[in-house]
């Protein structure tokens, strides 16, 4: 198991690698480049372009750049903004919380509604609260994530103020109710497609391990009934969604960058948008490479709860 | 037995079929009346955009200051935006573009997947393992912020092209892993020895003899892929980083309302509204094709 580990993990930090090599090119042979907002400044003489290309790096090919920078990487180093000019590192210490907040909160929403309502489809299949729910399901995959954070916003917090439309706090309130007013719609944007797509999975998969012999054993020996479906069902029936799980962390960092922009919540998601806008490549690669190291690190922990869970399963 | 084996003896899709097989895939897909309520739905909305100028007689992009932000009314059935254009006509006319980048990405990406899935699938050996390691590379890729990254360095020209291009390069993935495992288990089968005994070429084995057989798992991921285009151009759009905003596409029309939202809702909800009857129309659609043609779930 530990080399098995050892081993991916090594596979992993040479994707790593990979993706970011790939990335550094096409974002730096892009035409333009950050120096461009400079050119059309009257105030910004050419020397002083030539200047800051140098300070910056930028006079030299764009593989020198990836050496540094990836020297730095592993050193801890992620360079300064170009932009604000200060460290990256420390402009994602700051927005990393706020994301991680919201991508728990998702997570933690997802998973206790995901699993009530799962058991809830399998053991009353095709009963009208069953075709309900698959049918909200369709609904929660079509609907385009930020339509329904919009009416979210909408029906809860201008029609009806219930809830804070956009922020994380109010100016000067750092208390626990308020937080959790902030958190609930983006929370539930956030977390829709996992609702949707682990309740269906547990479902099918609470079906299949129905039909097994062992439960019919289990049913036939006497025990109750909530006992064969927490013992005996449940537990088997949570394999494939476990690998779901895995899958869903770097969606629900990806679909940050959507949640964020709709609720104004202070992440990382908005922080890669401006880096877009301004051609801030040090912090483009950083939240490139965040989210690629979620991806490889999501499917990793899949495979390893896949192990952990299923005894049939061994890696070596 | 999986669909392969039901339909092994499938002529292609497009000769005349003797009622058989397609036939009675459509007898099951009819036993679906979610479907049919897809099917009349995606041919309402389909109906709606490509008879646009017949529906209405504005034009999307006629500016009219003077009736700016109007409340639906006869002339006006979903009101006016912040310029005085009529959102209905926008709403019919966005759809054109959002339904054709929706449809050509999936062509794209399909395309990519059966043609890389097939060679995988059929030849094995080295070219099999650079195929789907090729595929693990590209879903290491954290598609939506590679995606901004080269919709920002390309916006500007060609914009629908690029957008489409680049949903199609991400797209096929899934699908050429999904047509490799058909092609594994299709290429053993009598009616290939039969192909290869009497002289077809490798080219005419993998798209004249195996490709008709495997038709059933590619059209249902066809379905899904359209609605997954659909949703990641209208995302890219309200992210800013999208089609331009001059080009009315359902996304577009959604980004520009926001602002006017709590005086103007009708303005988001129509366009939103008809984005999910699309895709949910077009996922009922694929969900029984899934059942009609025997297709075994992932």
């Amino acid at each position: 198991m530990g080399a098995y580990i050892a081993r991916r993990a090594i596979q992993g930090g040479a994707l790593l690698v990979f993706v970011s090599l790939v990335s550094y090119g096409i974002m730096n042979l892009a035409p333009g480049g950050p120096l461009a907002v400079y050119l059309h400044n009257p105030q910004v003489t050419p020397d002083k372009i030539e200047l800051l290309r140098h300070q910056l790096g930028l006079d030299q090919p764009w593989y020198a750049r990836y050496l540094a920078w990836l020297g730095g990487l592993v050193q801890g180093h992620w360079g300064y903004s170009y932009y604000t000019g200060r460290s990256v590192l420390e402009m994602i210490g700051e927005r990393l919380p706020a994301t991680f907040l919201l991508m728990l909160s998702a997570f933690v929403l997802a998973l206790s509604l995901s699993f009530p309502l799962g058991v809830y489809a399998a053991t009353h299949k095709y009963s009208w609260g069953d075709n309900l729910l698959s049918f909200g399901s369709f609904f929660a995959w079509a609907m385009p994530t930020f339509w329904f954070g919009l009416m979210l916003q909408l029906t809860l917090a201008v029609r009806v103020p219930l809830l804070p439309v956009a922020g994380m706090h109010e100016i000067g309130v750092t208390t626990l109710p308020d937080l959790l007013r902030h958190l609930a719609m983006p929370a539930l944007v956030l977390g829709l497609g996992s609702i949707a797509s682990w309740s269906r999975y547990l479902r099918s998969s609470m079906l299949d391990v129905l039909g097994q012999d062992y439960v019919r054993t289990a049913r036939a020996k006497g025990l109750p009934r909530h006992r064969v479906l927490n013992g005996h069902v449940l537990r088997n029936s949570l394999i494939p969604i476990v690998t779901l799980m895995g899958l869903d962390l770097p969606a629900l960092f990806g679909g940050a960058v959507i949640t964020e922009s709709i609720f104004g919540w202070p992440g990382m998601g908005r922080l890669f948008l401006s880096a877009l806008n301004n051609r801030d490549y040090p912090l483009q690669m950083a939240g490139l490479m965040i989210s690629a190291a979620l991806l490889i690190a999501g499917n990793l922990l899949a495979d390893l709860a896949y192990a952990a869970l299923d005894p049939r399963i061994r890696y070596t | 037995m999986d669909g392969g084996t039901l339909l092994s003896h499938a002529p292609a899709p497009a000769s005349r079929a003797p009622a058989g097989l397609w036939g009675m895939a459509w007898l099951r897909f009819r036993r679906h009346r979610m479907a049919l309520v897809g099917v009349a739905a995606l041919g309402a909305v389909v109906a709606g955009v490509v008879l646009a100028p017949v529906l209405t007689s504005y034009s999307p992009t006629a500016v009219d200051p003077d009736h700016s932000l109007a409340s639906p009314s006869r002339q006006h059935p979903l009101g006016t935006d912040d310029l005085g254009r009529d959102e209905f006509a926008r709403v019919l006319y966005g759809g054109r573009i959002s339904l054709l980048v929706g449809v050509t990405a999936m062509l794209l990406g399909s395309a990519i997947g059966v043609v890389l899935g097939s060679i995988a699938g059929y030849m094995g050996g080295w070219i099999d393992t650079l195929v789907m390691r090729l595929v693990d590379l590209v879903l290491c890729f954290p598609a939506i912020f590679l995606l901004l990254i080269l919709l920002n360095w390309t916006g500007g020209r060609a914009p629908v092209l690029m957008m489409v291009g680049y949903l199609g390069l991400f797209g096929w993935t899934g699908l050429a892993r999904i047509v490799r495992a058909e092609y594994l288990s299709l290429r053993g089968r009598e009616f290939v020895e039969e192909a290869r005994a009497v002289g077809a070429g490798t080219r005419r084995i993998i798209f004249r003899h195996i490709l008709p057989n495997a038709m059933a798992p590619i059209l249902v991921q066809a379905a899904f892929a359209v609605a997954a285009a659909m949703l990641a151009e209208a995302a890219l759009d309200f992210l800013g980083f999208g089609l331009p905003p001059e080009i009315p596409t359902w996304g577009n029309l959604m980004i520009q309302a926001e602002t006017y939202m709590s005086s103007n809702p009708i303005l988001v909800i129509a366009p939103g509204a008809v984005v999910t009857l699309t895709v949910v129309a077009v996922f009922f659609i694929g969900d029984a094709l899934r059942d009609a043609l025997d297709v075994r779930t992932r």
